[in-house]
């Protein structure tokens, strides 16, 4: 399936991204489910180190902040604990979609790295973690 | 009245013979009080225990008894007697079973417990009750909204004629304005039609109702089962005889003019939620500046409402109303975008599912609190909560303000009195002075303000000596106690229903208006027989004032909870006796002692403290002496026997109607006696009372605090006194607040008056 050029957002909490994520994002659809209560974030080993913890990324995603979104570092910071798939009351993927939200980022062009405690980008593979890169 | 014979009957069961030696308290009536006919049995309450009672009341042994077994909050069906007087003794929960078995203190306990029980029955006559012959049945509803609507038909159905008075020309009150009603039936998700129209039908069918439009109360005079009540139709006065007053006067919304910051007034396309209501209503739903269609439309919640400088309260059905007018405007027209701004949304119960069906149809809710509001641009810029910054929300064609409720526990159409618009009159002074020891967890009292009065007239204009209004709560709603006691006002006989009580939707004002009626109902029916209302249901007893004594000190008549009490041309105290709780708190206030109950007044508390025995200062035997509110406190003290805890043994206690009608001469007369400690135990005081009679605990705390100079003259430290709060929920911690004060009492050197 092709991907679908981002849409043009003209108000805050204008559906028309929301939709798109739906649409492109595997699992997108799921994210109508969430009730923002925040276990994502709570969970997440990575979300300190970088911009947006889940929930909040979820919450931009709704408002249509797409330049946010898709130049934000959590999408390419995720450690695969998949705590937060395990968690999520109402069983949304997180971990799945931040991750394809990020494989899209980079096929529209949002090439942002996060950068590692010692200065390095992190390596977009499964040990993305830098609470374990610390420990290595 | 005939010769008195009392008897004393002592139960053996639950363990009483197993802690005390009742052979020795069966000796105690005839040595001490010398009453001959004392029984003791193995289980009183038993077929067998009650035939041996009945069987000595029928042969003329004995007309009036003491009945020493468990509290008397427990088995009152068993233990009635008619024609005789009955006083029970607590030897069950509070020796038996809170006391080791067999110790010398617990014998003391028990024999003293008889003391004063025997005492009780010494001052005790069978109350004879007043009646009201010429009662009226027919129930006054003040408002023809939903709430009074449904008040009348309610009291209909029941048999009762009704008088519905409606200040304006039609009847429907708000709701007949509303273009459709939040959801009331499964599968509550879709805004349905509004029904008033079908209720005031209802009601004009119907035979027992008389409806008056155009019509003012302006005095209410009498007491329930006796009212009189002037209304106003059209300038013409008219008087009516009614049992009982339903007060339904509903709201009016807050006025938007005050809300300035969220743009009111800046732009003719920002509205208050009533004024969409009305373009809903007649399906125009247009911009008012230039009439071009709604495609943009905001909802801003808590419009100064939960707002410390406007609305302190949450009006609880404006995020229900928004939901519904934001679906009326979705429904309408498919491309409008309706966006809820809301702090947090209160969708109670099945309102939850109408929310969840706003979702579903595209209703956008953003979560975070309007901070500008730009009437040119027409924007609302407000801190979003989740992204944590803040979102402008440019180019809407319409901003809706969803304004909260005001009771209309005054009658905007009638002109403030200024002189009747003091504190006093609307609190019916409630004054929480300095702290004291709670036994629980309490929070600050809601700060009273003025502002929190809504402006008008006196909805009843009550001529009572207590002024005109029906004392509000600290918000202004007319109510006693939310939770407590719903729609009971401090008024007896006049009940409150709707929103004038707390904000509330149609469907609730319907539940609530049945509840209210049920409630005047009881109201004419114990009037008619004489018998109290809600707490003290049943009570056959009533003040009597012996007017040759009193010195028309008139703090009766200031001090009752409920402005029972009026004054006469000469300023003597007149009882009516169908408004009056029996609380007692007159028969505290009186300063010599001559207001009295049948079953209760002064002379028999004093009796009851000086009949126990005061051990000498060297057996090193303390007496603290508890007068224990039976409301809460008393059952407190119960459950912690029934729990099995146990606690000092020198603790005499004393049921009281209510600390309210605690006199001070109580206290001195134990300090005589020789009692070490004197410990006030009622319910929490202040705004956010429990106490039972709204301010007997307050009352009993300002009285209190003279107490201090008796001590001083009598050379004794300051601490022998002392009050605690206690809820019904606290009989864990009340055995401490009892410890903890023994203890201090302990370390004081003994009372020097003991034996003089």
């Amino acid at each position: 399936m092709a991907l679908e050029p981002l849409p043009e957002v003209t108000r805050p909490y204008d559906q028309s991204f929301t939709r798109w994520v739906a649409r492109n994002v595997k699992g997108g659809d799921k994210l109508a489910l969430c009730m923002q209560c925040g276990t994502c974030s709570g969970s997440c080993r990575t979300a300190v180190y970088y911009e947006h913890g889940p929930r909040m990324l979820f919450a931009m995603i709704r408002a249509g902040n797409v330049h946010d979104v898709m130049t934000s570092t959590t999408l390419h910071g995720c450690g695969r604990c998949y705590l937060c798939v395990s968690r999520c009351p109402r069983g949304i993927p997180v971990a799945h979609i931040i991750r394809d939200l990020g494989q899209k980022a980079d096929e529209l062009g949002y090439s942002i790295r996060p950068v590692g405690p010692d200065g390095q980008p992190i390596p977009d593979a499964g040990a993305a973690c830098p609470t374990c890169a610390a420990a290595q | 009245m005939s010769e008195k014979k009392p008897g004393v009957y002592i139960c053996k069961g639950c363990g009483i013979g197993d802690a005390v030696n009742v052979d020795e308290l069966e000796a105690l009536p005839k040595s001490e009080f010398r009453i001959g006919h004392c029984v003791k049995h193995d289980a009183l309450c038993s077929p067998e225990g009650v035939a041996a009672i009945t069987k000595d009341v029928a042969d003329g042994t004995i007309n009036r008894m003491v009945i020493a077994a468990c509290s008397h909050r427990v088995m009152t069906d068993k233990f009635v007697f008619p024609g005789s007087a009955v006083v029970r003794a607590n030897l069950r929960e509070q020796v038996a079973w809170s006391q080791p078995a067999g110790d010398e203190n617990t014998q003391m306990l028990a024999a003293d417990q008889l003391r004063m029980s025997i005492s009780q029955l010494s001052r005790t006559e069978q109350p004879e009750p007043a009646v009201i012959a010429d009662y009226t049945r027919t129930l006054l509803v003040v408002g023809g909204g939903v709430s009074g609507l449904t008040a009348a038909l309610e009291a209909a159905k029941a048999g009762y004629p009704v008088l519905l008075v409606e200040r304006t020309d039609q009847l429907g009150g708000w709701s007949a304005k509303w273009s459709g009603r939040m959801p009331h039936r499964p599968p509550y998700r879709e805004v349905q039609e509004n029904d008033v129209a079908k209720l005031i039908a209802r009601v004009q069918g119907e035979k027992q109702i008389t409806v008056m439009t155009n019509t003012l109360v302006t005095k209410t005079a009498g007491a329930p089962g006796q009212f009189t009540v002037t209304l106003s139709q059209g300038g013409q006065d008219k008087t009516e005889k009614i049992g009982a007053i339903v007060v339904a006067t509903g709201w009016r919304p807050y006025d938007a003019n005050k809300l300035g910051h969220l743009g009111y007034g800046a732009s003719p396309d920002i509205v208050t939620a009533i004024e969409l209501e009305a373009m809903l209503k007649t399906g125009e739903l247009k911009r008012k500046s230039n009439g071009q269609p709604v495609k943009h439309i905001a909802f801003i919640q808590c419009a100064g409402s939960r707002d410390p400088n406007h609305l302190p309260y949450c009006s609880s059905v404006c995020c229900g109303v928004s939901i519904k007018q934001a679906l009326q405007v979705v429904k309408s027209d498919a491309k409008a975008s309706a966006y809820i701004v809301y702090e947090e949304l209160r969708t109670p119960g099945t309102a939850e599912e109408f929310y969840r069906e706003a979702q579903r149809k595209g209703v956008i809710f953003m979560k975070g609190k309007a901070a500008k509001v730009d009437g040119g641009s027409m924007t609302v810029t407000y801190e979003d909560e989740l992204l944590g910054m803040e979102v402008p929300l440019a180019g809407l064609d319409m901003i809706v303000l969803a304004t909260g409720m005001v009771p209309n526990s005054t009658n905007p159409d009638m002109p403030v009195i200024e002189a009747e618009k003091s504190e006093l009159q609307l609190k019916s002074d409630i004054n929480p002075a300095a702290p004291i020891k709670v036994a629980g967890e309490a929070p600050a009292p809601f700060p009273w303000k003025d502002s929190n009065v809504p402006t008008g007239g006196p909805i009843l204009n009550l001529q009572y000596r207590q002024g005109p209004h029906i004392p509000m709560l600290a918000d202004g709603f007319s109510d006693s106690h939310y939770i407590c006691f719903p729609y009971e006002t401090r008024r007896t006989g006049i009940y409150t229903c709707g929103p004038v009580r707390r904000p509330m939707d149609m469907g609730e004002s319907a539940e609530d208006a049945a509840g209210a009626v049920l409630k005047a109902i009881q109201s004419i029916e114990n009037s008619k027989v004489g018998v109290s209302v809600h707490p003290r249901v049943g009570d056959l007893t009533y003040p009597k004032i012996g007017h040759d004594k009193c010195t028309k000190c008139r703090r009766c008549t200031v001090e009752c909870p409920f402005g029972a009490i009026d004054e006469d041309e000469q300023g003597r105290p007149n009882v009516n006796f169908s408004r009056c709780r029996r609380c007692g708190t007159c028969m505290g206030a009186c300063p010599v002692q001559t207001i009295t109950f049948d079953n209760y007044n002064p002379q028999m508390v004093n009796t009851m403290i000086e009949a126990n025995e005061i051990p000498d200062e060297f057996s090193e035997k303390p007496r603290i002496l508890i007068l224990a509110c039976e409301n809460d406190a008393y059952p407190a003290i119960d459950m912690a026997g029934i729990g099995r805890h146990q606690w000092s043994p020198f603790v005499r206690i004393i049921p009281v109607r209510c600390l309210g009608s605690v006199t001070l001469q109580w206290v001195s007369t134990a300090l005589q006696k020789g009692y070490d400690g004197i410990m006030l135990m009622g319910c929490k005081s202040g705004d956010d009372y429990q106490c039972h009679f709204i301010k007997g605990s307050a009352i009993a705390k300002e009285r209190m605090s003279k107490v201090g100079e008796t001590l001083k003259s009598l050379a004794l430290e300051k601490e022998r006194v002392t009050m605690a709060e206690v809820s019904i929920a606290d009989s864990h911690s009340v055995v401490k607040v009892i410890n903890d004060f023994a203890d201090t009492i302990g370390a004081l050197s003994p009372n020097p008056m003991k034996g003089f």
